[in-house]
Formats: C-alpha cells, structure tokens, sequence
C-alpha cells in the first residue's frame, strides 16, 4: 500500500505502546497519510480476535467440557506424580463443591472471572438442622455447616480418590494454608479448576451484541469532540472509528503498570503502589446512654456497594478487610417488605418501626426503622436525560471491568424508551465525548458507541465529569432524570485527583440538579473511598457491580430506586425516652452520623431515598436498669434535665425524619426541608414473632458484626446468623436472600482457620 | 502467617497469573504436565520473594522466571519438537465473538492456523502480548529482545497475519 505500512511504529501505535511524545510525532505523519487509517483499524480488529482468541484458550489439560459431571468423572489419573494442585481451587474454596455452570459469559475477552454467587442452583444450602439450638450444635461440635463440609468432601471423592478429603482440606483451608499447602498438596488428585466451567454467551440477541454488527453503519455517523490534556483541541483524519478515536486520546496503554515498571528499583511514592485497595478506618460505634446524650441522628444510605464487594472477598476465598464493611449497606442491600406510603400521603415514603428483643444480647433490645419509598410506575415515569461517564483508563481493561461495563449499561439501556436521552463521555488520559446526547429511539447508535468502547491510558477523572455534568446540563429535563452515571474502578490518578478536590468539584456539580449515581468495578485497585465520597456528595447512590447478576439488580431490578429520585436530604434524628432506653448504639452508619444540630440545617447535605428504596436502620437498646449511671458529671451552673410527663409514657422513643422533595425548587426560593416525627411505643414479646423482614435485616447485621469483629456481637456465632438468615429468607424470587446464606456459610469456613 | 509463605498478596497473585502461566508454558512445552510442573516451581519460587522485592514489576518476573524454567525443563525432556508434529494442541475455544468483526469473518479456525504458521518466536511474542496482556517493554524484559525488536517482531507478525487473511479472503 505505502511504504510506511512497513513501519513497525503502525503496530506500535494501533496497540497503545508508545509514549505520549512519540505517539504526538505519529500522528502528525498519520494526518498526511489518511490510508494508514485503515491499517490502524485493521491491526486494532486482528489483536482484538487474537486477545479473545488467546485469552480463551483452555488450559491444556481441558478437553472443552460439556457437561460438569463429565468433567469430574473423567479425570485423567494417568498423570505423573507431580500432578499440578493449583492454589486458585483453594481460593475458589467452594468450587469444588460447586462445578458450577457459569450462566453469564462476562468477558468478551473469555478470561475468567470468579463469580460464584451465579452458581448458586449447584450450591444448595444443606438441610436446615433447625431443632438444633446454636447453642446446643456448639456442644455438640456439629454444626449445620458440617453437613456441608460432608457434601463437600463426598465430591471431591470422586476426582481424587481417596485424596479428595485432604484436597477440600486445603480449599477450605482458603489463603492462609492453601499457600502453605501448595506443597503439602501434591500428589493428590486432580481437581476440577476454576477453568472449568461450561461457557455460555449471553444469547446472540443480547442488545450489546446486536450492536457490535451494526456499528459498521452507525460509527461513522457519530460526531465526536476531541480535547486533549493540554487543552488542544484538533481535527481527527476521517474515518477513524470511536475505539480508535478513544485511544488516540492516550494510547498508552497500562500506563499505571508502566509507570511502576519505571519506578522498579526505587521504592513507589505514597499511593503508588501497584495493587491497592483503599478503605478509609471505620471505628464502631459505641453504646451512648440516653440521659446524656438523647438525640441519635444520621443520615440514609442507600449505598449497597459494601455488600458487593464484600461478597467479592469471600468468592475469592478472604474474608473482607474490617473497614469495607458497612454494616448499613449490606442491611440496605436487601429489599423489605415494608407497608408502601398510602398513595395520597404527602409524603414520599412511609415509615416503619419494630422493636424486638435482641437475639444476641440477653436483656437487650433491637429497634427497626424501616423507611419506603414511593414506588413510581416505571411507564408514567419521567423522562431521562442520562449521561454515562465511563473510565476507559488503562486500568478498566480487565475482563470484570470494561466488558461487564459495557453489557452492564447494555442492560440499563434495555430499561430506557424514546422519550429517553443518552450521552456517553468517557476519560482516561484525556477525556472526550464519545456520543452527545442522543434520543433512546436511535438505541442501535447508543450500543454501537458503547461497544466500540476500549480501555488505555490513565485515568483524568476531574475532566470527565466537568464534561459530563455539563451536557447534563445542556439537555436538563425540568422534572425529569438528570442523572450523570460514572463507572469506574475509582482509581483516579491523573488530573483532579486529591480527595479534596474531587470533593469540591463534585459538590460544586451536585447544585445543578443533576443527580449522580456511581458504578463501582473491578479489583485489585478499586478505591472504595473516594467513590463513596463522590456519590455522598454528589447526591447520588453507589453500587458495586461485579456480575452481571448484580447489573441485573442494580439498573433493572432497582431501576426506580437508582434512577428516580423521590426525597433528597433524608435525615433520621431519634430522641430515646431515658424511662424506657437506658443506652443505645446504631448498628452501622458510622461514617453517615451527623451532629444532633444538623438535623434542622437543611444546608447539610445527607442521603437520597429512591422510588421504592427501602431504607433500614437497627439500633441496640438497652434498658435503664442495665445501662448504669450517667458517665458525665453533675453540671455545675444548670440543672440537669429532669424526666417531664411523656417520659412516662409508653413510649420507646420519636423517631423525627428531615426530607426536601425531589425537584429541586427554582433558583431564589428557598429549598426547604419538610419534617414529619412517629413516636414508638409497641414492641415484639419475642425475637421469633418479629417479622421476618426484621429478622432477616438482623441476621445481616449481625454477620456485618462479625464480619468487622464487633466487640458487640454477644452470643452470636456464624451460626446462629445462618439460622436466623435461613428461617426468615421468606419470599426471595431473585435469589438475594439465598445468597447471603451462602456467604456466611463461606464466612464461617474462612473464619475457622 | 509467615512470610516465607507467601502473605495474602501472594495468595491473590497466584490465581490471576496462574491460567496466563500455563497456557504460556504449555505454548513453550507442548505438554501439560511439564507445563504445570513449570508454573507451580515459578509460584514456589514466587511465594519465597516478598513484595516489595517483585510487585513493581510483577507480571514481567512471574513470566521470566517461567520462561526460564520452561527452558530448563525443555532441554532436560529433550522435548524439541517442531510444531507441526505436536499431538497436543490446545483445543479450540468455544462460542461466538462478541467484539471483534474479524473473528466474525473470519472462521477461528484459520485465525489458529496463521497463528501456528508464525515463527516461534513470532508466536511466543504474540502470545505474551495478546494473550498474557504483556507490554512491549514488559516482553523485552521477559525474552531478552530488545524492545523495538519486540516492536518489529510483533508487527512482522501481525502483518504476516494480514497477509494470509486477505489472500485466503481473496481465494474464496
């Protein structure tokens, strides 16, 4: 074609390899070469089914199984003595039990993804032993669990022989032996691997896919802004395609593992390491006593994210860091079956209280709050002005990062109609507009642009989101959902990156009415923190997605609660009754709790409640005889507050809610928060009669307890969770319930080594 | 736990590289015993490291060292053979593509074809580059090549590549 097609710097270029000062000197000679164009495009297509080719490969020993069973019958003993036990079956513990099915093809690069929870029809929660008290199965030294562990080494039987006990030792054994036992492990059979299981795609009509066909028409109709990092901005050659376009932004691909590369003999600077998970300190909170201090006030969280990526760290076969658990987002990742606000009530949400004993604490007491947003009708619900902003860095080009993005906003666009509008923006190196708004009705242009989406470069996060929140702007809908969608591991490493800043910027956007929701993936250097920060500020929810079981439920199943908004600013304020509360402490919410002052001061920011949201809080009463004195001195110059007349009362406590209505009121009224208070008075005789909705929300929160090893746990054992959880799932269609029983049965196995 | 154990970092690491490993050993090997004997004596060798020592420069280490153990075990099994006469090809991966309008077009088959027809060291290349997710820089450092030699590698191949799609596109 041309003689620069024989120069290697083409390949170079199309796969992001080449530094930021020759990739600039390269495209200066591509701008007089416009048919090199086409050979970048060629070279991109052909890696692309070479990585996907490759990265499918099967390990050798694998002869494309298809079925389970005939894998785990057909083992091949004749292998040498040195047969390979690979730790990743220890850390995929439960595996070997499972041989699962993976339902979902997450990847569209074909590498695997540990994805347990979706095996969960292979996984089935042993029989309930349920006349057996916790108590008694500790004496007996046989739990529930046990049974499982039976099942489990019957299984392994089969591929190992008499072995196979020893090898589900060393998988139960999880991290910590499993290291050890890579040795200790050979010998033994082989082991069905993680590998090993049936791929199936997400069926050919998948809209995503549909899309990647036809992207060939719409690509080149898309109109596409390009501003580089020093503010450039430039006409592109014609004909590049959005992927390429996205990359010439900053092909440098894995600049992070570059960048480490470089630094290899000097130790990295603060926050540089390679593979960093970053959770801010999370202290628990403690017994307050009510004489003292009577206000208890916080604000909502609909986070669900801890429970996301806490599950992540069980599948891998590790319990959770301390701090990642919060407690409040994984009660609040469950739905509750909570009376819904009478249709005409003024306001947007119900409210729900149930006081029962404390399963855990002798003597003690539990008090549910349970809030319900109103549901919408998802056909009579206002029109969408959605702007994705996705991270494309070079850190987001993993199997469960980019392609579960991609199919997971597939899914999101699935929920969208005509009347809808949709952006994409993405940012690595440098940020760019990749769609401009475009009405749902062209929904092929939206999937083409999304498909063509690939990872490189470092992540400018601050450029993207002023992007974003400015084309939120430009096509606000008055009532409607303004709503900017940021997916990303969180790792913002270029540009606005100080948590400060990023705070700033974020709540200085949050005044427009653009609402912000966060979609948090990956691992290894997810950044917890700083995306629960933005989506605090930034009035916005934040729900890790690991799956696509978990997509399902966080843009389809939780479409209202995540995309319509019906309360702003929700705070819960509760004054105890001291003849009734001697001491109290809030279950979670640690970093959600606000000064008793900032009840009443609607400029305090606080959490959103979404259409049909359920929103939990627990707190752990105590009762005046067994909470002790006053631990503050007599005061000096005032007389100490004394019981008046209410105190006598029946009464538990008043529960006191602060909201501001979800439209924002127009620039120069005052935005106004609205309050409604419930005082308790009824309680649940026994913890068995409290509803199971309570229950289960208990249940939870005692396995977070455990889970942050809580000096308040009492009696209460990964047992006694699993018992309480397993009697009180009740009704659990899409499964959720079932899977927190799963994971605290991987908890408990964790636990014990 | 005791470091010479290898920590919990360690414990993540091993799973993520290990299929990588493998199917990059048994590319050298041609055998799937050897090529896990390689990787689980590279994992030993990792568990002992601590890491601060290899985490910078983590993926180019794990693949050295497998590289060279792969070397090792070669010349030890006298398994030099050609490729064509290998028996133990990796099989075929299943399903259809998502992403990638060649893999569309073109039956995978072929894809695998060319790839075989590449050089061996062409294939070791690519394979560290596409499959194992190296960087060019990341290559140099495991083969020893020269990074622009790495470069003009995987160009020639790629191109090769192109070669033979576009005359066997053409042929039919």
């Amino acid at each position: 074609m041309n003689v620069s097609n024989q120069d290697p710097r083409i390949t170079a270029y199309a796969l992001g390899e080449m530094s930021e000062e020759e990739q600039q000197a390269f495209e200066a000679e591509l701008s007089v070469n416009p048919e090199l164009v086409q050979e970048i495009d060629e070279i991109q297509a052909l890696a692309a089914a070479l990585q996907e080719e490759l990265k499918a490969e099967p390990l050798p020993e694998m002869k494309s199984p298809t079925s389970p069973m005939a894998d785990v019958v057909k083992p091949d003993f004749g292998t040498p003595s040195r047969a390979f036990k690979p730790l990743a079956t220890a850390f995929a513990a439960c595996l070997v039990a499972v041989i699962g099915v993976r339902v979902l093809d997450l990847s569209d690069t074909g590498s695997s993804v540990p994805d347990l929870h979706q095996e969960e029809p292979m996984v089935t929660p042993p029989p309930l032993v349920s006349t057996v008290s916790p108590q008694s199965k500790k004496e007996e030294g046989v739990g529930v669990l046990d049974v499982l562990d039976e099942v489990t080494v019957g299984e392994s039987e089969i591929t190992g022989g008499a072995r196979g006990k020893s090898t589900t030792k060393a998988m139960a054994e999880g991290k910590a032996q499993g290291i050890a036992g890579v040795t200790s492990a050979r010998g033994a059979g082989p082991v069905p691997k993680a590998e090993k299981v049936v791929r199936k795609k997400i069926p050919a009509s998948s809209p995503l896919e549909m899309a990647a066909e036809g992207q060939d028409q719409a690509a080149p109709e898309l109109a596409y802004h390009f501003k580089g990092l020093n503010g450039t901005s430039g006409a592109l050659p014609g004909g590049f395609t959005i992927g390429q376009k996205a990359r010439l932004g900053k092909a440098h691909s894995r600049t992070r593992a570059l960048k480490s590369k470089q630094m290899m003999m000097a130790p990295p600077p603060p926050g540089e390491a390679f593979n960093r998970e970053d959770y801010d300190p999370l202290p628990e909170s403690d017994f307050r006593k009510s004489v003292d201090t009577p206000l208890s006030t916080f604000s909502v969280d609909v986070d669900t994210a801890a429970y996301s990526n806490m599950r992540r760290f069980l599948d891998q076969g590790r319990l959770p860091p301390k701090d990642s658990v919060r407690i409040e987002e994984m009660v609040n990742y469950f739905r509750y079956n909570y009376p819904a606000p009478p249709p005409k009530s003024d306001a947007p949400f119900s409210t729900n209280v149930e006081i029962v004993p404390c399963p855990w604490k002798e003597g003690h007491y539990l008090a549910r709050i349970g809030l319900r947003g109103q549901a919408i009708d998802l056909k009579n619900r206002p029109a969408a002005n959605l702007v994705f902003l996705l991270d494309v860095s070079g850190s987001m080009n993993q199997a469960n990062k980019l392609p579960l993005l991609k199919k997971s906003l597939g899914l999101l666009l699935a929920q969208l109609t005509s009347r809808d509008r949709v952006a994409i923006v993405v940012y690595a190196g440098a940020s760019g507009l990749v769609l401009p708004s475009t009405s749902v009705s062209e929904e092929k242009k939206i999937l083409a642009a999304l498909a063509r989406l690939s990872a490189g470069g470092s992540t400018n996060g601050g450029a993207g989101i002023h992007l974003a929140y400015d084309i939120a702007k430009d096509h606000f809908v008055k009532d409607g959902i303004n709503r900017v969608i940021l997916a990303t591991d969180g790792d913002f490493n270029v540009g606005t990156s100080s948590r400060g800043e990023l705070e700033r910027l974020i709540v200085e956007k949050a005044k427009s009415g653009v609402f912000l929701s966060v979609l948090g993936f990956g691992m290894g250097n997810y950044q917890d923190a700083s995306l629960e920060l933005l989506s605090g500020k930034g009035n916005g929810n934040y729900a890790y997605i690991d799956s696509m079981l978990e997509a399902q439920k966080a843009l389809v199943e939780q479409f209202g609660a995540t995309m319509v908004t019906i309360a702003r600013d929700v705070k819960i304020q509760v004054e105890f009754n001291p003849a009734k509360v001697g001491s109290y402490r809030l279950i979670g919410y640690e970093n959600r709790r606000l000064a008793a002052r900032d009840f009443n001061d609607d400029k305090k920011d606080a959490g959103e409640i979404g259409a049909g949201h359920t929103v939990t809080a627990l707190y752990e009463l105590v009762p005046p005889a067994l909470a002790g004195k006053s631990e503050v001195d007599p005061l000096k110059y005032q007389k100490k507050a004394s019981p008046n007349t209410d105190a006598g009362s029946e009464e538990w406590m008043t529960v006191k809610l602060r909201y501001k209505p979800a439209v924002k009121p127009a620039a120069g009224q005052a935005d106004v928060s609205r309050l409604l208070e419930f005082p308790v008075t009824q309680s649940v005789g026994s913890f068995a009669a409290a509803s199971s909705d309570t229950r289960f929300a208990t249940a939870v929160a005692g396995f977070g307890m455990l889970l942050r090893g809580s000096t308040h746990k009492g009696s209460w054992s990964y047992d006694s969770v699993y018992d309480v959880a397993s009697r009180a799932a009740g009704n659990d269609k899409a499964g959720h319930r079932r899977g927190l029983i799963e994971l605290i049965l991987k908890a408990k196995r964790l636990s014990q080594q | 736990m005791n470091s010479s154990q290898g920590t919990a970092w360690h414990g993540e690491k091993i799973p993520e590289f290990e299929p990588h490993l493998i199917r990059y050993a048994f590319h050298l090997l041609r055998n799937s015993e050897l090529a896990r004997d390689a990787v689980q004596d590279t994992f030993e060798r990792f568990l002992k490291q601590s890491q601060e020592k290899v985490e910078a420069n983590l993926r180019a280490w794990l693949f050295t060292v497998c590289r060279n153990r792969c070397f090792d075990l070669r010349k030890k099994e006298k398994k030099m053979q050609p490729i064509d006469t290998v028996q133990d090809k990796p099989p075929l991966a299943t399903g259809p593509s998502a992403f990638s309008a060649l893999a569309k077009k073109e039956d995978r088959q072929t894809l695998r074809q060319f790839l075989l027809a590449l050089a061996e060291q062409e294939q070791e290349v690519v394979r560290l580059k596409f499959q194992s997710d190296c960087s060019y820089r990341e290559i140099s450092d495991i083969t020893g090549l020269s990074q622009s030699h790495v470069g003009v590698t995987i160009h020639r191949a790629l191109t090769k590549m192109r070669i033979a799609a576009k005359k066997k596109g053409g042929a039919q």
